[in-house]
This record gives C-alpha cells, structure tokens and sequence, in this order.
C-alpha cells in the first residue's frame, strides 16, 4: 500500500513534458478588446466586408453578454482587456514552401514530433501548422486541390473562397450561441477551412497543430469543415502548449456540415499546459464544436482525447437534422494536479430514425475533477430516434472526483434512450493478478488504463491511436507504482 | 405585490406572545430567507423544467376550515383507512381529533403537533432538530413552510422501540383556488427503533400544499417511510422530506405521485454514519395537465454506505414528468454502494420526460452506477402478447402493470400495497382507452 502512496505522489508531481517557449519574433496588436481592436484585425487580415460586420455585431452581442458559471470548474476571474487579440509571427510573409518557413519554427515542431517534413510523408497526413495565429505552412495542398477538395487556412479562405465563408460561417454555432462562441465570432484570427465536393473521398487524413506560443496571447481559431452530398472526410487536430505562469485562454469554435450521406470524422488529441502542481498556469480551454447532419444518412462522429488544460470546458455536439443521420462522440478525458475538466457532448435529434452513441471515459488523479456533462434531446419530430450512452469513471486516489450529469429529454414517445454510468477505481486484484503475471505495477496500470479507454482510441485514426496510447502513458506514469 | 407577502405580514401581526422564543427566532429566519430568496424561477438550475409561475401568480391565503363531510368522503374509500392504526389527520391545516386516533398507550412513542408548540406545549426534543435536517439555503419553499407553518406532527420514537403497526398521517385539503396550507413534521427516530410512517396527500378544488418533514434516525434506527400523493387535480403539491442517518440505520422510502396539477418534491438524504443502508424507491403516473418533478440527493458522507433508487414514470397525455437524482460521495465515504435507475415509459406522443441522473463522486475505492431510459412499450413484447390471444389493449395493460410492478411490489405493508395496485389499475384503464 505504501507503494501505492508513493506512486500516487509520484503522479501527481509529473511535470508537464511538453513545456518550453521558442523565441519567434511576433507582431501583436494592443491588449485588450473593443471595435478599434476588431476592425483592426479584420483590416490586417484583409478581409471583406461581410466579415467585419460579422465580427462587429458578434461583438456587440457579446458585450450584453455574461460569462457562464453553471461549469463544474472553478478559476479566477478572467480579465478579457489584459489580453493580446492579434499576434502573428513576424517571419510571415506567405510562405510557398516549407523552404521559407523560418526555422525556428520548424524546429519547435520537430521537438514537439510533429511530422512536417519528411516524416509528413511517412506518416501520410497534411499539416496546415496554426502556430499561434496565422497558419504557418500548408502542406499537401496540391494533391487535395486535385480532387477539388479545399483545405487551407481560414484566412486564406476568406480571400479565395469567400461565397462558401459567408454561406457556412456561424451556419451552424451562431455569433448568439454563447459567451465563448461570441467572443470567438469577435476576434478569431484564424483557423482551418476545409470543403470537400460532390462524391469524393478524401484520400488522406487532414490535420492541424494548434500550438499556443507568444505570453498574453489568446488564441482564437475557428475551423470549418464542409462535407458535400456522398462525400467524406477524416480530420485530426491536436495541441501541445509552453509552460505558462498566466493562464492563457483559448476559445475555439468548431464547425462541421455534414450534407446528404456524407461523413465527418474529426478526431483532437488536446495536451496542453495543465499548469503546475499547484495548479498555477494551463490553459483554459473554452471550446464550442457543433457539427450538423443537414443531410439525410449524413454520419458526424468526434473522437477526443482531453489530457491537457488547466480547465476544458467543451461540448462537441451533434444536430441530427437529416433523416437516419449518426452522431457519434468518443472521449478520453485525463484529469491530474488540479486540473478541471467539464466535458461531454449534446446530441439533438431532430430526423426521423436517427441514431447517436456515446462513449465517455473519465479519469482522474491527484486533484483532478473530472465531469461528464451530456444532453440527449429527442424533438418531437425525431421518430424512431436512439439513443446510446455509458459514461464511465474511474479514480486514481481519493482527492480527486469524477461527476457525471446527464440531461436526458424526450418529446417523442417513439424514441430510445439509455445512459449508464459507472464509477469504479483500478482493484487491487487486478494488479495484484497483473503483477503475478510478471508485470511491473506501472506497466499493469498502464495496461488497465488502456483497457478502460480500448473502445474510445479504437476510433481514433492509426497515427493519432498511437500517439494518444502513448500521451496517456505518459501522463500517468508512475501512477500506481 | 410579492407572493405570500400578505401571508407573512399576517404571521407576525399574529398573538406570538406563548410561542417559545427560539422558536420565533427560527421563523423570523425563516421569512428573512425566503424574503431573500424569493420564488424561484426557471433561471435556476434546479428549477430549469419546472415552471412555477402560475403559483407565484396566485395571491394565497391561509386555508378556511372545509365543510367537513366533503373531507371525509374522501378519506373513507382509501382500504387502508379503516385499518386499526395510530392516526393524525389535518384537514386544511388543522388537526382533527374525532377522526385522528391519538392513542397514549403505545410504549415509547412520543407526539406533540406543531401547533401545541407554538403554544409554548410539548416537550418533545424539537428544539434541538427543528430546521436543523431540512436546510433551507437552496430551497425557498423550505423557508416559506418555517415562517408559516402552524400544523404538524412532531413524533419521537424512544430507544429500542419496535412499532408493529404504522403510524398514518393523513393531509386532507379542500380549496377555492387560493389557499395555501403548510405542514411541518418532525420523526426523530430513536436508537435501534423500527418504525413504519405513511404519510398520505389528499383533497379536493385548487389549492397548494408546501410540506416539509425532517427525519432524523438514530444509530440502528430503522424505518419504512411511505408518501402517496393524490391531490385533488387542480392542487400544487411542493414537499421536502430532509432526512439526516446516523451509524448502521436504514431509511426505506415509497413515494407515489399520483394527483396534482404539478408536483415538485425534494428528497434529500444525508448519509451520516458508517454502514448507513438508503432506498428510495418512486412511481410517478401523468396525464395531460400534470407535471410531476422529482428531484433527490443522496450524501455519502461516510464509509461502507449502501443506496439503492429506482424511480419509474409512465407518462400519458401531455403529461411530463422530470427526474433529477444527484448522489455525492464525500472523500471519506470510501467503499460506497450506490446504485441509482430511472426509467420512464412514455404512452402518447404529447407526453415529456427530463430525465438527469447525477453521479458527484469524490472518493475513490467506491461502486457507482446509474442508469436512465426512456422508451415506449417493446413492440415485440406486444406482438407476443397479441399472438397469445390478449387483446391489445390487454397486452398494453399486462406490459405497463408489470412495468410498475417493480415498485409497487414493494410495498410491504398488503392493504397499502392493494390501495396501491388499484390506483395505477385505474389510471391505466382510464389512460390506454
């Protein structure tokens, strides 16, 4: 037992792996936020002027605007005139290729083991790399604009592909939706724009890196993903973030449309800074996904591995608009030191014969507190509708907790739903039984923790399973010792 | 004009000067909070589905005496009315002797009712408990019953005493649209007692019934507590039950919801004492024009505490119905069992369910699950029943009964159980028309 103390210490001391700055000249506007910051920012990215007004009647409603306080977490007061809304690295002066990116930042993304020379061959996946604001380099480009299939920053969107913004932009999280939401709407600099056409498969997986970097820099990136009739399309993002003493904010705003039998698959591994032991620093991670079925047998499925922030707080979502339309949500949330995590998903049915499942698997060390918030709505239109969810907790030490609060509500009597939910804590026979077999305690956890989490990485692409297998390795070892 | 404000001033114009100064002091504190408070909108979390405006647009009054005759008739069909039990009945707040049977000849059983003490009567071990249980910081209603109530039982069940038959509390109301009664009870249980209550909510006409009851239960104590309500249709029913368990006790609840327009009912158990054992068992029936919200917590708070809930709704009409169970584990409550089920079955397409299993778990070697479904009849087990030669609507009847059989059979006392059955028979012979 007194192992189990140690390594129970030993876990909650585990420093943060990924911490470090890089020094990149950034250009920055003012801190702080009011119409003069966003018409700037709207004028340094050049934009149309649909976009400006977009920003500025988000803006305005976000001001009537309070912040939320119903979260499962607790932090100090944000003070959103102490941050920096704008930076971009200076290098940047449009990159064609990776030959001009500066190298400074390639070697943070080499330290980071982010396959974008080289390796991004071997490994079969095309970066769009967002270091802090402005997408740095964009690869793969090429290949995709072969098939027609549209896969670049969001500000380079708003210049080339400005009819498909202004169509899809806010089409599916509105500027009105929440604080967050809002804010993000206001002064969100960039992000990843993603179109696939008619009938087509995209032959690869797409990724971006978020990676947080200049001090006071909040990030704000916003990602639309459209998938056209019969088309389908895989998306990875993942994130790693320097060691901090203030807490950065980052409230992202996801958007997915998924039109008649198309299929969206979007997969985040998200390992940013938790903040120290003391729970000093990390990330606070605000984050609104929502990806809407408009079509029928259109398929949204989201897969996340959380193990980073110091406070997540995010909802990916699904609209079941289109008759026997899916949505899916897998999830793996790590809470350690003190950090908070309020995650979970929402599923609105809304067509006929709809189907969503969900899979949420809590686990929390140290202080960590961990909380599964879910609604599962059944309209009154969505006949036949099902519903599937576990949600299932486990604890590592008894100063940590895992909550659960599903919402449950249902309009149609035709409709299924189920939720379960289970708490339990690694037994002391199963690594006594795991250690009798010649396995290390670590190992033997280790190997349960990955048990407990097989069905949620099972759904995550190849690369990404390995990469999340190992994050959650790393984050625990030393556990239980 | 805020609600009840005419009925609090009217409180404390009222002759005080026998009541016990602490206990002026509780229901000053008592309309300070609510005045504080206030009534609580669907802006508040824990009030999210349930609307209760059309109670705050009700000018409420202190309920008149009824005619007493149209109480009775509704209190002589019930089967276990008859049965030879220690019973109170309070007919629009008040106690009526000729149909109570207070008897003094049960060994170890103490009762004073609220209104001796307002009168300075009574030396029951009230002033120690009395709004000690039932917290009122999140619950206005709560305040609102301290500042007004004038009428209820405060029973003390001594030491060791077993009680062999139960104690029956009976709440008839009779209203005209505006009156408001207000019960307050008190069940201190003492150590190693066993003790059956049931409490049972009856009336007729429009009317608001806010009850509070407080439970304390000793090390060892044990009891079945039973609540029916079938209020009159056009009723509001809003009632807290608090109970606080020490070491090794056993609190088994029934609830029924079977009247009221809208029911809102906040169960809270705190599980104080090792080895503590918790059941709460609910059903609740709506048609159209009834909503019916439950909302329980359970606080471990203490090692090796064993709970179990289910809470099953059948929902007709436009009926709604809202679960909310929340279970806390306190860090110390180390190998808890907690087990909490909901389950819903919706007959018509109007019907409404909202359904929020609660899992707050700050312990780690512990056993938690919980489970919520909402779903309509198995067509195939439907299918089946028709094929067997039951007419469908038989089939429905078969299928629903055996739903709520799972509560109903519970019921350990056979003339409540019986009561029981004929009700939920009623309602679905009326329903599945």
């Amino acid at each position: 037992m007194n192992d189990d103390a140690n390594a129970l210490e030993q876990l909650a001391r585990q420093e943060y792996k990924y911490g470090f700055t890089s020094d990149i000249a950034a250009e920055q506007v003012p801190k702080g936020l009011n119409e003069e910051i966003i018409r700037m920012i709207s004028a340094k990215k050049n934009e149309p002027p649909f976009m400006l007004e977009w920003r500025l009647n988000a803006f305005r409603h976000w001001q009537k605007m309070k912040e939320p306080a119903w979260a499962n977490v607790r932090y100090g007061t944000i003070d959103y005139q102490d941050i920096i809304y704008y930076s971009a690295p200076k290098s940047h002066s449009g990159p064609k290729s990776l030959a001009e990116v500066d190298p400074a930042i390639l070697r943070l993304y080499q330290k980071l083991g982010i396959p974008l020379t080289e390796q991004e061959q071997l490994a079969g996946v095309a970066v769009d790399a967002v270091l802090d604001s402005v997408s740095v380099a964009t690869t793969f480009k090429d290949k995709l604009a072969e098939l027609g299939i549209i896969f670049c920053s969001f500000s380079e969107a708003v210049q080339q592909h400005a009819d498909k913004v202004e169509r899809y932009l806010g089409s599916v999280v509105p500027y009105t939706d929440n604080f967050f939401a809002a804010l993000n709407s206001a002064v969100f600099t960039d992000g990843s724009f993603v179109y696939v056409p008619l009938g087509v498969q995209c032959p690869m997986e797409l990724s971006t890196y978020f990676r947080i970097n200049a001090a006071n820099t909040g990030q704000f990136e916003r990602t639309l993903i459209i998938a056209d009739e019969g088309s389908s399309v895989s998306y990875l993002e993942g994130c790693t973030a320097p060691i901090r003493d203030e807490n950065q904010l980052h409230a992202a705003v996801v958007e997915l449309v998924a039109q008649k039998d198309s299929r969206i698959k979007y997969s985040t591994v998200q390992n940013w800074y938790p903040g120290d032991q003391e729970g000093k620093g990390g990330v606070y991670n605000f984050v609104t996904k929502r990806g809407l079925c408009a079509g029928d047998r259109a398929r949204i499925s989201w897969t996340q591995v959380e193990t980073g922030s110091a406070i997540t707080w995010k909802y990916p979502g699904c609209v079941l608009k289109g008759d026997d339309s899916v949505g899916e949500f897998y999830s793996v949330a790590l809470t350690t030191h003190r950090q908070q995590a309020d995650t979970g998903t929402k599923m609105v049915h809304i067509g006929k014969n709809t189907r969503s499942t969900i899979v949420s698997k809590g686990i929390s060390a140290g202080f960590g507190q961990n909380s599964y918030r879910g609604l599962v709505k059944m309209t009154k239109s969505a006949t036949n509708a099902r519903n599937f969810s576990q949600c299932d907790s486990m604890l590592i030490g008894n100063r940590c907790g895992a909550h659960t609060f599903p919402y449950l509500e249902v309009h149609n009597r035709t409709a299924k739903v189920e939720h379960e939910a289970t708490t339990s804590k690694i037994g002391d026979d199963q690594i006594f039984y795991l250690n009798q077999r010649g396995l290390s305690r670590e190992d033997a956890v280790s190997m349960i923790v990955n048990g407990f989490c097989k069905e949620v990485l099972a759904e995550l692409p190849m690369e990404f399973a390995v990469e999340a297998k190992k994050l959650l390795s790393i984050s625990l070892e030393g556990s239980v010792g | 004009m805020k609600p009840f404000a005419e009925l609090l001033a009217g409180w404390e114009k009222k002759n005080q000067t026998r009541m016990p100064e602490s206990l002026q002091a509780l229901k000053q504190t008592g309309r300070e909070q609510f005045f504080r408070q206030g009534l609580p909108t669907r802006r508040h979390e824990a009030w999210r589905f349930t609307d209760i405006e059309q109670i705050s647009e009700i000018d409420w009054r202190a309920a008149a005496a009824p005619p007493l005759t149209g109480a009775i008739d509704l209190l002589r069909p019930l089967t276990y009315w008859d049965s030879d039990a220690f019973r109170l009945v309070f007919v629009n707040g008040r106690l009526n002797p000729e149909w109570s049977t207070r008897r003094t000849d049960i060994k170890g059983l103490r009762l004073t009712t609220a209104a001796e003490i307002l009168q300075g009567n009574g030396k029951a071990a009230w002033q120690q408990h009395l709004g000690r249980i039932a917290d009122s910081a999140e619950f206005p209603f709560t305040s609102l019953n301290t500042a007004l109530f004038e009428q209820g039982a405060f029973i003390e069940v001594e030491s060791g005493v077993e009680l062999s038959r139960p104690i029956h509390l009976y709440y008839v109301s009779v209203g005209d649209g505006a009156a408001a009664v207000h019960p307050r009870n008190l069940f201190v249980l003492g150590p190693s007692s066993r003790t059956t209550i049931v409490e049972t909510f009856i009336g007729l006409g429009g009317y608001l019934t806010n009850h509070v009851s407080e439970w304390l239960l000793h090390d060892n104590a044990a009891v079945d507590h039973y609540k029916v309500q079938r209020e009159a249709l056009s009723a509001f029913h809003v009632s807290r039950t608090a109970v606080h368990q020490q070491a090794n006790s056993r609190y088994q609840c029934h609830v029924f919801s079977f009247g009221s327009r809208l029911e809102r009912t906040d169960l809270t158990v705190t599980l104080d004492g090792a080895e503590v054992e918790t059941g709460l068992d609910g059903l609740y029936l709506a048609q159209s024009g009834q909503w019916i919200d439950h909302h329980t917590l359970l606080h471990h708070q203490q090692p090796h505490g064993n709970s179990r809930q289910l809470y099953k709704g059948i929902l007709t009409g436009e009926g709604g119905a809202v679960f909310n169970g929340r279970i806390k584990v306190s860090a110390d409550a180390q190998k808890t069992d907690a087990l909490q089920s909901n389950k819903n079955l919706l007959l018509s397409d109007g019907a409404t369910v909202h359904a929020q299993p609660q899992l707050e778990i700050s312990a780690d070697d512990v056993r938690c699950t919980h489970g919520g479904t909402v779903g309509q009849l198995d067509p195939e087990a439907l299918f089946y029943l028709q094929t067997r030669g039951l007419s469908r609507k038989d089939a429905v009847g078969l299928l629903v009964h055996a739903f709520a059989g799972e509560i109903v059979d519970r019921i350990r006392t056979p003339i409540l159980r019986g009561q029981v059955e004929t009700w939920v028979h009623e309602f679905l012979q009326r329903e599945t028309e």
